[in-house]
């Protein structure tokens, strides 16, 4: 589906928060680089699309009324074999249905496991004074502990991009540090300008996480991501 | 909009209306101002004197016999509107409200007035300032709406939401030897706001340094853009008020939750190459900075001045203000041993005054000559007054008035930014205080920055480099 296609579902939904498969998708479409996900409404699914994307994998719980996934048993990683997969499925749909009974769930989303990468934030909000705004920070659960993050209006210019790395205080981290071999920091550069490029183009994201990115010696990757809309387009 | 704002700057005639016969009214004190120092023809409008400080006075805008261009209102605000049918009817360029009371109090009916104001206005071409502030002072024209403030004006231009802190900027920043070209109060921002009037700035030739007070923005994206555009042609230095009221903001993210309106005004002021000052404090050692000293091209501080401990603190000081003080390089060293070879050996970065007793050499010529070096990009100098002893005259000039001549050869010689430190602490000493506060002056007058710490002098010369980086960068 299209941006514009997810978008539009999303309305007619009444949903504003968009699903980490769609999410992940926009953010594609946007030239970012994204974890492969994709939606199985079945057990049977679940395991095409694993053998697909190539083991191991990740399965998570996919519902637009559950925002911790892992607190409701929805996350299960390093999925090595098939019949690991289908147990897996299996064991989120029940322990999800049990910790929410309520909450209406749409599948589960199938991932490949990304290797390990030191972890970033990128994300986006939208400021009532100045619009769109691109964060960056050392990433994963501590990023609203450490506070380690700088920003930019939108449009971010290339220098900016440059600068907005080489601010936070643990960009020693990723210049190399103990078993951490250099990140590539042009494509995290890169990153920044597409979501940049990306909100100029749609005024109706609010607010943004890509969260955790890992950055590697070559390349990125976004594991997860988390899109939500303004109530009405703007 | 340069020339729509020129009638503001430039008016032919000015009028005020409510001008006033009590000396302590607003009213009062405008119109003396502009009597007394603007060049072009002066109307008091007050529909029951006659005549104020000599001038006849007129019942409306509309009986004045000449052309108006500019109208600065003290009337009450119940009389606001008629004022602006009056100006519309006599064809008047701008208008500036004293008057207050309007949406800044909150009631719909304050807010309604200014629409209808603002309505009536546009209608007619007719560019409204305020309503809700002190307008504007530039001593060139002879507008100004403070009796103390001076009538040299320079290179600073400032915008101010906020009267009372204009007028700080402007009576402290004097003392400090910053002299205006234009500054505008410009309250609700109505009609003009911060946008127009620092896009006016940007461009305007008189203008080489803009400072401001800004609470709340109109237009973000258009302020964001203007910063980003005057940054690139003259330092920007801006205070914001209100930082610390929290956010609105219903955060359903991270990136939601850690950009608050603090961050974000930081990370513009980052972007856009402008000097996000802390305090009015900060405000106004970084306008000296910029106003007083050539730009600086790096963080390498020479410090003189200083004696024993104070110079030990002083350079944690200047290390935690981003700056770095090299020690002094062998050649140099060479050249003071030359000259004294006791001394020459144990001299410092930063120089150490009080153990030059004896030298062959002065402390001032220590600097002088350490201070060629072109390892060093900017000097920080404490100088204090020295008072003779018995109230004997001496007929020698003054340790700190040679001092002075030195440093201000540093300066002009090198084309190194050079910040004189003299203590602002109060003595218990009336020859000591008058002394303090005549080098003070001198220092002013002979065209130095002049700050009363050497972190605060630190702080400012960090900011100065940062900016002239910055621009660097951006061209």
């Amino acid at each position: 589906m299209t941006t514009a296609g997810i978008v539009e579902a999303a309305r007619r939904a009444g949903r504003t928060l968009l699903s980490e498969v769609e999410s992940k998708q926009l953010l594609e479409e946007a030239g970012i680089p994204v974890v492969p996900t994709r939606l199985a409404t079945s057990r049977a699914e679940a395991v095409r699309i694993a053998q697909e994307i190539g083991l191991p994998a990740v399965l998570k719980v996919v519902s637009p009324d559950i925002t911790h996934k892992s607190d409701v048993g929805g996350v299960k990683v390093g999925l090595e074999t098939v019949g690991q997969v289908r147990s897996a499925y299996d064991s989120i749909m029940s322990s999800s249905r049990a910790a929410a009974p309520t909450a209406s769930i749409e599948g589960v989303s199938v991932q490949s496991m990304a290797e390990p990468g030191v972890e970033v934030i990128v994300g986006a909000t939208r400021d009532p004074q100045f619009g769109h705004v691109v964060m960056f920070g050392l990433g994963g659960v501590l990023v609203e502990m450490l506070r380690d993050v700088s920003m930019r209006l939108v449009p971010v210019e290339p220098r900016d991009a440059r600068a907005m790395i080489r601010e936070i205080k643990g960009l020693p981290l990723l210049q190399g540090y103990r078993q951490y071999a250099p990140c590539d920091l042009d494509s995290l550069e890169q990153a920044i300008l597409g979501l940049s490029r990306f909100l100029e183009e749609h005024p109706e994201v609010r607010e943004l996480d890509l969260n955790p990115v890992l950055c590697y010696p070559q390349g990125l990757v976004a594991v997860d991501a988390r899109v939500v809309l303004e109530e009405t387009s703007p | 909009m340069g020339l729509e704002l020129d009638y503001i700057f430039h008016p032919r005639s000015i009028a005020v209306a409510g001008a006033s016969e009590s000396p302590d009214k607003f009213g009062h004190t405008y119109f003396k101002n502009v009597l007394e120092h603007f060049s072009g023809p002066v109307y008091p409008i007050n529909g029951r004197a006659t005549e104020i400080l000599g001038e006849k006075t007129y019942a409306s805008v509309r009986d004045v016999p000449g052309p108006v261009d500019y109208v600065v209102s003290a009337v009450p605000n119940n009389a606001a509107l008629d004022l602006v049918d009056d100006c519309v009817a006599k064809g008047v360029k701008a208008l500036h409200f004293f008057t207050a009371r309007f949406s800044e109090t909150g009631s719909e009916e304050g807010a309604q007035m200014e629409r209808d104001m603002l309505a009536k206005a546009r209608a007619a071409g007719m560019r409204i300032l305020g309503p809700n502030c002190m307008g504007l002072y530039y001593p060139k024209e002879g507008i100004a709406w403070g009796r103390e403030f001076p009538w040299e004006y320079g290179n600073v231009g400032i915008i101010s939401q906020s009267g009372g802190n204009a007028g700080e900027m402007i009576s402290v920043g004097a003392t400090r030897g910053l002299r205006y070209s234009k500054v505008i109060s410009y309250g609700n921002a109505l009609d003009l706001n911060e946008a127009d009037l620092l896009e006016y700035l940007a461009d305007d030739p008189e203008t080489g340094l803009i400072g401001g007070y800004i609470e709340g923005v109109k237009d973000g994206r258009r302020f964001a853009k203007a910063l980003g555009y005057a940054s690139r042609r003259k330092p920007v230095v801006l205070l914001k008020g209100g930082r610390t009221r929290a956010g609105t903001n219903m955060a359903s993210s991270h990136t939601g939750s850690l950009a608050g309106a603090n961050e974000v005004w930081e990370a513009m002021c980052r972007q856009m190459g402008v000097v996000n000052a802390f305090s009015m404090e900060d405000l106004l050692d970084s306008m000296v900075a910029f106003a007083r000293m050539p730009a600086a091209t790096g963080v390498n501080l020479l410090v003189g001045g200083g004696t024993g401990g104070k110079g030990v603190m002083s350079a944690d000081e200047c290390e935690e203000a981003g700056l770095h003080l090299p020690q002094i390089p062998d050649s140099v060293r060479g050249e003071l041993v030359d000259k004294d070879p006791f001394f020459g050996a144990w001299v410092t970065n930063p120089v150490d005054g009080s153990i030059m007793g004896g030298s062959k050499l002065t402390p001032h010529e220590v600097i002088t000559l350490i201070a060629r070096d072109p390892s060093y990009h900017v000097v920080i100098n404490g100088v204090a007054p020295s008072v003779p002893s018995n109230g004997r005259r001496s007929r020698r000039p003054t340790r700190s008035s040679r001092m002075l001549e030195h440093t201000a050869a540093i300066a002009s010689e090198l084309g190194k930014p050079v910040a004189l430190v003299i203590a602002d602490h109060i003595p218990d000493n009336d020859k000591l205080l008058k002394a303090s506060a005549e080098l003070h002056r001198q220092c002013v007058k002979d065209g130095f920055a002049v700050f009363p710490t050497i972190s605060r002098a630190a702080r400012a010369i960090r900011r100065l480099v940062d900016y002239y980086r910055w621009r660097e960068e951006a061209a």
